[in-house]
């Protein structure tokens, strides 16, 4: 077991992905009520895009800020023309969910006949490896880790300091005071879902990077992205996040010491003991009860 | 609190009528509350006491009639246009924000009232002394762990600080003991000796009958005294016995 520290490092930067993919699915989950199924595909669709522009001679960091935009604002097109119409019927939730499955399918036809069905090559943003713990990582997915860790703690200081992200949190917490108060709760509608289809295009980019760019780009990632939701609760942001990376780890350990053709078994059966201990994820709602 | 000359807003309403999936809540019901003045709406469970106040505050839109603001129409206006135009709303129930912090629930009054930062942060020294030492002192508590009166007063702080020039308040001491009650009180005569317009919705006479100076009872969806608080008509009233005990 002597090289577990280079499978844990491997597993922490291929869980950047999945903790930034959770997160997105939380931040949208708790701001609307809606478990966004195509995040991933929409992800997906602003790299499409964006690997259309860098062709055209676009730099390829200004490509990653053009893919975060893009994903932004289809994700506010599709809450304002898909989600919001729904409103609040009983079986709000389930509705809006079948609806994102929908939408996901859409996006993901839309891509095969837009741009064919073969993968194509995706810049990396720097070429290179590099040693670290005996293993040698991409500069990719070290910058990718970097730059998901950067989103990460942006996105805790907007929603802890800025008065918006506060009032996104109150939202959160009981949306009809927060309609009371004076808070806007389109806009704040608006604004997770460009957070959170924003954060799932840097993890879009950064896989078509590492592998190649497919329609198929975000399927298993978002598999292992909804397992760390709900490791981590649909309501914490955090446990998204530590979720998210706990996957990543778990599923290098087993793919290592076990076989790597066990790997979703084994963290799955992992995840099954830990919901049948904690129902509501590790942080999750468990502790919203009121006082 | 801001600058006093834009104090005291007027707010109206004049045949309502509110139905509830068909079920009656208030029928005819009008109500002119004048500025800066303390106005108490009392009246027995079921009265419709609870939906006046949100259609006051712009959070229920009535079935049938006209809420006015300065006497220009707000029907049809969002509750944020209510929240600008100075009409905050301290619900039944405080409805704070149980996770966020002390600290945070405070700020997002102002928030919503459009405020910005450095005005936010002036609003917040000028409400805290007002607040008791709890929240003082636990700004970083969440606001869900503050006993039931330090909560009541919190829910009054997060409503000072949208710079209110008429407050509303759902039945502020719900489920509170006398001595808090007193507590809550205060800093509404306080605020309304500021200029501050304030409307109190009772179900309990005593408190708001020592503050008030007009008076308002309703029951059964209709309003069936309305005038000063102070004549022996308003004793009348009460003593007629659906509230319980008079002052």
């Amino acid at each position: 077991m002597g090289d577990l520290p280079a499978v844990i490092v491997s597993g922490i930067v291929s869980g950047s992905a999945y903790a930034l993919l959770a997160l997105g699915i939380v931040i949208i989950f708790r701001s609307t009520d809606t478990v966004n199924f195509a995040i991933g595909d929409i992800g997906t669709l602003a790299v499409f895009m964006t690997a259309t522009m860098i062709a055209a001679g676009l730099p390829i960091w200004l490509g990653l800020i053009a893919a975060i935009v893009i994903a932004g604002l289809l994700g506010i097109i599709t809450e304002r023309t898909l989600i919001r119409p729904l409103g609040h019927s009983r079986n709000y939730v389930f509705i809006a969910l079948v609806v994102t499955i929908g939408l996901g399918l859409l996006i993901h036809a839309g891509i095969f006949v837009g741009w064919g069905t073969r993968p194509q090559a995706f810049p990396v943003l720097i070429e290179g490896t590099v040693k670290m713990f005996g293993i040698a990582l991409t500069w990719n997915k070290i910058l990718a880790a970097g730059i998901a860790a950067v989103a990460m703690i942006a996105i805790a200081w907007f929603f802890k300091k800025t008065p918006f992200g506060i009032a996104m949190r109150a939202t959160a917490d009981d949306p009809v005071a927060a309609r009371m108060v004076g808070i806007d709760s389109g806009r704040v509608a608006a604004i997770a879902w460009f957070l959170g289809c924003g954060i799932a295009a840097i993890a879009s980019f950064f896989l078509a990077a590492d592998t190649s760019l497919n329609p198929n780009l975000t399927l298993s990632p978002l598999f292992r992205a909804f397992a760390g939701v709900f490791l981590g609760g649909l309501t914490s942001m955090a446990g998204a996040v530590i979720g998210g990376f706990t996957i990543g780890v778990l599923d290098n350990v087993a793919g290592r010491y076990i076989s790597a053709s066990y790997r979703d078994t084994m963290v799955f059966a992992i995840i099954v003991l830990v919901l049948f201990i904690r129902p509501a994820g590790v942080l999750g709602a468990g502790r919203k009860e009121r006082v | 609190m801001a600058d006093t000359k834009t104090k005291g807003g007027t707010v109206a309403v004049a045949g309502i009528v509110h139905r509830y999936a068909g079920v009656l809540a208030l029928n005819g019901v009008s109500l002119d509350v004048q500025p800066g003045t303390f106005t108490a709406v009392l009246g027995p469970n079921g009265a419709g006491k609870s939906t006046l106040a949100q259609i006051l505050c712009g959070v229920l839109r009535p079935t049938q009639g006209s809420v006015t603001v300065d006497g220009v129409a707000r029907t049809r206006r969002s509750r944020r246009a209510f929240v600008e135009d100075g009409v905050v709303l301290v619900p039944e129930g405080r409805r704070l924000f149980g996770q966020l912090t002390v600290r945070e629930n405070l700020l997002l009054g102002a928030y919503g009232a459009r405020c910005g930062t450095v005005e936010m942060h002036r609003r917040l020294a000028e409400t805290l002394p007002l607040m008791p030492r709890a929240v003082q002192e636990g700004q970083e508590r969440a606001a869900a762990t503050l006993s039931g009166g330090e909560q009541q007063m919190l829910a009054v702080g997060r409503a000072i600080m949208a710079a209110p020039r008429t407050i509303v308040l759902d039945e502020p001491s719900l489920g509170l003991a006398p001595i808090l009650i007193d507590k809550v009180y205060e800093v509404l005569g306080q605020l309304n000796a500021s200029g501050v317009t304030v409307v109190v919705i009772e179900q309990i006479a005593a408190h708001a009958m020592r503050y008030a100076k007009s008076l308002t009872v309703l029951d059964r969806g209709s309003i069936v005294y309305s005038g000063s608080a102070t004549d022996d008509a308003a004793e009348e009233a009460l003593k007629v016995g659906y509230l319980g005990h008079a002052t």
